[in-house]
């Protein structure tokens, strides 16, 4: 696994980036409170999938670049469920095990093709 | 903005007789954090430590650049000397380097792009920074008092020369 990134979240990059003040990303992010997007900006809070998608269309990054510690434990939890499916699939046999497995397969490749190149661009 | 997680933070400060501002960069043109932080009240070396310390420990830089307050040119106050050597103490203790860059080094630096004057060096890094082209301060006239944002862009202009210098382009 590539080190844990230890920015949790670019939102508070780019609301300043765009000059906005927290009352106007509340605003434009439909939000209520003024602590919540604090939290958000300090990772101390996961974000909605609503908000998420929101952050997307507002500043037009994805969430895995706004907020990349979040994606990250995400990545590696799901990682640890698919290895753990695969090991149980292991042994057995057929058409519906076999395509299982292959999904399993590719969704590990990917993963690790991604930290690679995480790591690539880190060095 | 590179998104990638990219670990090597530096930390960039410069005080003023007014407080301090800071940018924490991922890279050279890629600012992470950044913001002025004006103390007026007494005991403005601690509050300033204070602040400065909880920004490191939040961010845990792998570099901290400020002024070289020891260069010949260097025109900096008895208290703000004593900060920068208390900025010091703290990353050694907290075993982070340091890097300083006198103020020639900065101006050396942006000649290349024109700039000479610490206004022109602001405009510059707004040119090359679009993050920062909302602060750009106003050209400041003999009667004015300096600008707080002035700090801003003398804490970036370190952080790029920190990059021009120490991890220059091939």
């Amino acid at each position: 696994m590539s080190s844990p990134p230890r920015i949790h979240s670019y939102l508070r990059t780019h609301r300043r980036k765009w000059a906005l003040t927290q009352k106007e990303l509340i605003y434009l992010l439909g939000r209520e409170c003024a602590s919540s997007i604090s939290r958000l900006e300090q990772g101390k809070r996961p974000p909605c999938a609503a908000l998420l998608l929101t952050c997307e269309v507002l500043f037009g990054i994805t969430p895995r670049e706004l907020f990349p510690k979040l994606y990250a434990d995400v990545e590696e939890e799901l990682l640890a469920r698919a290895a753990k499916l695969y090991e149980t699939l292991e042994g057995n046999e057929g058409p519906v095990v076999e395509k299982k497995k292959e999904f399993l397969d590719n969704v590990l490749k990917r993963a690790v093709t991604r930290i690679n190149t995480s790591k690539d661009h880190e060095s | 903005m590179n998104h990638e997680y990219r670990q090597h933070f530096v930390f960039s400060i410069h005080l003023s007789s007014r407080g301090f501002a800071f940018v924490l960069f991922e890279g050279p043109e890629s600012p992470y954090d950044w913001g002025i932080k004006e103390i007026r009240k007494r005991r403005k070396n601690d509050i300033t430590l204070t602040h400065i310390r909880k920004l490191i420990e939040r961010y845990r830089p792998d570099g901290i650049v400020i002024e070289d307050y020891e260069a010949k040119e260097s025109k900096r106050s008895e208290r703000v000397r004593w900060l920068y050597r208390m900025i010091e103490h703290l990353a050694m203790t907290e075993h982070i380097e340091v890097f300083r860059y006198s103020r020639d080094a900065v101006r050396k630096c942006f000649t290349s792009v024109g700039a000479r004057t610490r206004y022109e060096i602001a405009q510059a890094i707004a040119r090359q920074i679009p993050a920062f082209s909302h602060r750009v301060p106003k050209l400041r006239k003999i009667w004015m008092s300096e600008d707080p944002r002035q700090s801003l862009f003398d804490a970036i202009a370190l952080g790029i020369v920190h990059y021009c210098l120490a991890h220059p382009h091939p």
